[in-house]
């Protein structure tokens, strides 16, 4: 049973299942907050009805967290985060709710991006497939990206250096906008680009 | 000096505690300024602080009265009383100097001031003065007052004029924006139509919105409005619809659909429908037996139960998908169905190690334990099925060796029952037992680092076995940071004064706490992001966790466990503590022991603890027999936080005689429905009942009930003849309270001297000199007596793990000595603080 519904702030004391998980990022409560109140429809969740202690409760069993950002062709949906319980798993929900971002986003009212896109640790192959599988394929190598999360632009990074377990994916989809397909390219994990030129 | 100069100290004096320096500081600034309202405003609040809470109300409604219009003043009075309760006065300061003034500048400071409150009914009646006052050019104010309108009337708290009124403004205020441009603005319209009432033609208004543009949330609302209309006709064929023609395979719709159906009657025509989905997705499978729910006429019930196995069976969400439904078919014949699926799937050639397990037998297998757990509530204490699911790990946990590190185990869920079964099966010795389970689930952590029910049984294991820096370990493996702070740190903090009173464990006790430093400036800076930037339908929630989080329980129990371990540290600079501690028992008052979450809550407590997390495995319900044995104490709810901060401050003895008596009265209430606490603390509220009631009632008899108390129950807290309290977390608990008892009663003896005579003081002296001889000849004892059980628990484990004919752990002697040693060290660290009492 999996209902797609609004994520409201309340949600983030009921993120445990999710959130305990190793993979998956706790953010500070302000990064939670910012994007309901900038992208309000772009943050949902999935969530089951559970039974607990002869209670029927509902119980969220992942969400999608996700901003619209860039100028001209580059106007797009970027998924920030997107998690799954690991009771929930292995039900294709994670594309589910991809899916749902897509339809969100692509018709002209009210955002019409160009292309949805995502980083993904470059050694993460299931991830990578999955991506594959919804029509998602690698733009370019972000050298250096997990490296950089502070923000701060690390100087030293060698574009020509590369480490999968450092480096990041920028993985995109073109949507109906981008008719001729110009935000996309073949080829894209051959072209290597530093953390600080993939800010919008 | 300059009149900042004079700011600066007065304030200096207030936060260093001396108000009354603050006092004489402020009057110089009163007779150099007798015009000004803010000096008088200040001396107020000072008075406030010093207890002086008459005087400060008295005077607050006499400035009230002469309508102040200065920032500052006004930010004062508010703050008073609201700290002393007088909710509508806080709000009527700023109203009447609205009225008054009527200054944009003044009306936009309520404003604000209301957004960083999170108080709604000030938000609700600032946008309204804006929209009287302000720019009406655009719709932006009128925006944001018929929003408020449609928040505050979900209030408890509003009159019957105001109940009727607010939905009614916040509809004419909407509709004067009109034509509205965006969702957001959408939502508070249909939100107001419903909340008028007008379901049928909210959900109309809905339709035609989303005929141009796709929204969930108005989708959500336009469902709930026509089944708020009971409109069951429409309702029927817009969630047929939304299946057929928009694919929208979504349970909120099924769920109507099937409701819609069953008050039309047209359940067979929903078969029909559910037949035709053209995916065979889980949605579409439940729905077959939620339809049964409403239609226990229909034919081979069993048949729906056996195609959603078939595809879904060997999933996780299996269960919890299941759960709700076992009600409509009988145990055996489920089970049945279930155990063809075993067979179906050659599980026995799994058992036998004929072959190696799938991950999709693994899951079919846990699935099967769980329901056979759950439909026969006698396996609880059933020592076979402890076996079967040892065995059913044994023959899977092959699949550990292929997996992905940071992928999880599904058959550690074998071992979560199973530990739940030897806790059940434990009668009066439960410390092997807890030993026991510890050994498996150590094992199981080592093969599968990242599974966090395995950590988090193991904390409470650990906690329950007095070994702090164990659980310690595995709590921090967790990573647990942030917003999860306030729900899960319950888990290693719990009593944890009473038995870690450590600089170590208040280290990590102020570092957890930090959470909670910017939280409220974070959440109301984004709060007013929701109005400027039009995020409408998140206001109500972001409200809602900005007052959850500022009054969450689990931050107050914490900062009274912070006072507890500097109080036993002798640490004097507990003011800031004490100044939260204070709000926190203004706010207990109307909190009840449920969970809270309504809007109404700028009064209330919040208990925003996740005691679910921990039983989010084997058969989704927490089993009290068990949680009993691993929980440190019961459950502490807003009355434990009352009584517990009523006993602290009459030991303080720095209010009034009044407050004294009210709390008095809190302990004596508390003490009639005593299952908050723990036996030693309820000894020690009754030793500090007595006593208040000896010294502030004048009661003599209390003298004598005092001594029994002291004589007849000493015993029975500082035993060390009982394994179970020697080898438990109720050692360090018993020792510690009974010390903070003979601390307390020497501290109210200094605190009440006056009204206490040389005889009874001398008598209250022996007697406390009983109480702390006691502890100490005993603690001495603690060591030799511990070694002795330990000697023979260790015998008795190692024999049952490595000499048991009817299982086969597969866990060698030396890892069930690594395991001993470490809790012997973590336990004798813990331990160790007694010997310093």
């Amino acid at each position: 049973m999996t209902s797609i519904v609004p994520f409201q702030a309340t949600d983030l004391f009921t993120l445990n299942a999710i959130n305990l998980d190793s993979l998956t990022e706790n953010f500070q409560v302000f990064f939670y907050l910012q994007y309901l109140s900038d992208w309000p429809s772009l943050f949902f969740k999935s969530e089951s009805p559970i039974l607990f202690n002869n209670e029927l409760l509902t119980t969220p069993s992942g969400y999608m967290m996700g901003k619209n950002e860039g100028h001209s062709k580059e106007w797009h949906t970027h998924i920030t985060a997107v998690t799954i319980s690991p009771t929930y798993r292995r039900l294709g929900l994670a594309s589910h709710l991809c899916n749902h971002l897509q339809k969100s986003t692509e018709e002209e009212e009210p955002y019409y991006t160009y292309f949805i896109d995502l980083f993904v640790r470059c050694n993460n192959k299931l991830a990578i497939t999955l991506y594959e599988k919804l029509g998602y394929s690698i733009y370019r190598r972000v050298v250096g990206y997990y490296s950089s999360s502070s923000g701060n632009i690390n100087y030293e990074i060698d574009k020509n250096k590369t480490n999968d377990d450092v480096d990041a994916f920028d993985m995109r989809k073109s949507l109906k906008r981008d008719v001729n397909h110009e935000c996309v390219r073949e080829n894209g994990e051959k072209f290597n680009v530093l953390p600080e030129e993939v800010r919008f | 000096m300059s009149d900042n100069r004079n700011n600066e100290l007065i304030f200096n004096a207030i936060d260093a505690g001396s108000y009354k320096s603050a006092q004489a500081l402020c009057s110089k600034q009163m007779k150099r300024y007798p015009n000004s309202s803010y000096y008088y405003a200040l001396n107020n609040y000072i008075l406030l602080l010093n207890g002086s809470k008459e005087e400060a109300i008295r005077n607050s409604k006499e400035l009230m009265a002469k309508i102040p219009s200065d920032l500052s003043t006004l930010e004062l009075l508010n703050l008073i009383f609201k700290k002393v309760g007088l909710y509508n006065e806080s709000i009527e300061v700023y109203e009447n100097a609205c009225k008054k003034y009527s200054s944009l500048n003044l009306i936009q400071s309520w404003f604000d001031l209301s957004l960083k409150n999170f108080d709604i009914l000030s938000l609700q009646k600032s946008s309204m003065a804006l929209v009287q006052k302000g720019d009406n050019s655009t719709n932006g104010l009128k925006l944001w007052c018929s929003l408020n309108l449609l928040i505050a009337s979900g209030l408890e708290k509003l009159t019957k004029n105001q109940k009727y009124l607010f939905p009614k403004l916040g509809l004419k205020m909407i509709e004067d924006c009109k034509p509205l441009k965006n969702s957001q603005e959408y939502y508070i319209y249909v939100s107001l139509l419903m909340k008028n009432g007008h379901f049928q033609q909210a959900a109309d208004v809905i339709k035609e919105f989303l005929n141009q543009e796709r929204d969930l949330e108005l989708q959500l609302i336009l469902l709930k409005s026509l089944n708020d209309a009971e409109n069951w006709n429409e309702l029927f064929d817009i969630c047929d619809s939304f299946l057929n023609v928009h694919r929208i395979d979504d349970w909120n719709v099924w769920s109507n659909l099937i409701k819609a159906a069953s008050n039309l009657g047209k359940l067979d025509q929903t078969l029909k429908i559910i037949d035709n989905f053209p995916i065979a997705s889980r949605n579409r499978q439940l729905a077959y037996l939620e339809l049964i729910k409403h239609n226990q006429q229909l034919d081979h019930l069993e048949r729906y139960f056996e195609s959603y196995l078939d595809i879904f069976g060997t999933k996780l969400c299996c269960f919890p998908d299941l759960k709700p439904f076992l009600l409509i078919l009988e145990s055996e014949k489920f089970m049945n169905i279930l155990a063809k699926q075993i067979s179906s799937r050659k599980i026995e050639e799994v058992l036998q190690m004929q072959r190696k397990p799938t991950d999709n037998d693994l899951i079919l297998m846990v699935n099967y334990m769980k329901f056979k757990f759950y439909l026969h509530q006698d396996k609880l204490t059933n020592f076979e099925f402890l076996q079967e699911n040892l065995t059913y790990y044994k023959a899977t946990k092959y699949l550990l060796n292929v997996k992905e590190k940071t992928d999880y185990f599904a058959g550690d869920e074998f071992l979560l029952i199973g530990v739940q079964i030897i806790i059940a099966l434990s009668k009066q010795d439960e410390i092997s037992e807890l030993f026991k389970c510890i050994v498996i689930l150590e094992k199981a952590v080592e093969r599968d680092v990242h599974e966090y029910h395995l950590r988090l049984w193991l904390v409470q294991l650990y906690s329950a076995l007095n070994c702090y820096s164990l659980a310690r370990l595995h709590y921090d493996s967790l990573k647990i940071k942030f917003i999860q702070q306030d729900t899960l740190s319950h888990y290693i903090f719990t009593r944890i004064s009473s038995l870690q009173p450590s600089a170590g464990a208040l280290k990590d006790l102020t570092k957890s706490q930090a959470v909670y430093d910017n939280s409220d400036f974070e959440t109301s800076y984004f709060l007013q992001k929701t109005y400027e930037k039009q995020s409408f339908s998140k206001t109500n929630g972001f409200l809602e966790f900005g007052l959850r989080f500022s009054n969450s329980l689990a931050k107050y129990l914490n900062y009274y466990e912070m006072y507890k371990i500097n109080k036993h540290n002798k640490q004097t600079n507990v003011n800031a503590i004490l100044d939260k501690l204070r709000i926190s028992y203004k706010l207990s008052k109307d909190s009840s022991q449920e969970l809270q979450r309504s809007l109404d809550l700028d009064e209330k407590l919040s208990d925003n603890r996740d005691f679910k997390i921990l039983w989010d495995c084997s058969i989704l319900d927490s089993i009290e027999v068990v949680d009993k044995v691993i929980k440190i104490g019961p459950l502490q709810t807003c009355i434990y936080l009352r009584t517990m901060l009523s006993k602290e401050f009459l030991i303080l003895g720095d209010e009034q005689q009044d407050n004294s008596q009210i709390y008095l009265q809190n302990i004596e209430q508390a003490l009639k429905v005593n299952n908050n606490f723990t036996e030693v603390e309820l000894w020690q509220l009754r030793v500090i009942r007595e006593l208040a009631i000896f010294v502030l009632q004048n009661e003599s008899s209390s003298l004598l009930k005092l001594e029994s108390l002291i004589n007849n129950f000493l015993n029975q807290f500082l035993s060390v003849d009982n394994a179970t309290t020697l080898m438990t977390w109720r050692l360090n608990h018993n020792f510690i309270n009974v010390y903070d008892t003979f601390k307390s009663i020497q501290s109210f003896q200094q605190v009440y001297k006056k009204q206490i005579n040389k005889e009874a003081n001398k008598k209250i002296s022996d007697l406390n000199k009983k109480l702390i001889d006691k502890l100490r000849d005993n603690s001495v004892l603690i060591k030799a007596k511990r070694s002795e059980v330990t000697k023979d628990l260790k015998l008795t484990i190692k024999n049952w793990f490595l000499n048991n004919p009817k299982i086969d752990f597969e866990i060698t002697e030396s890892f069930i000595e690594g395991i001993f040693q470490s809790i012997k060290e973590s336990s004798e660290s813990s331990v160790g603080i007694l010997r310093k009492l």
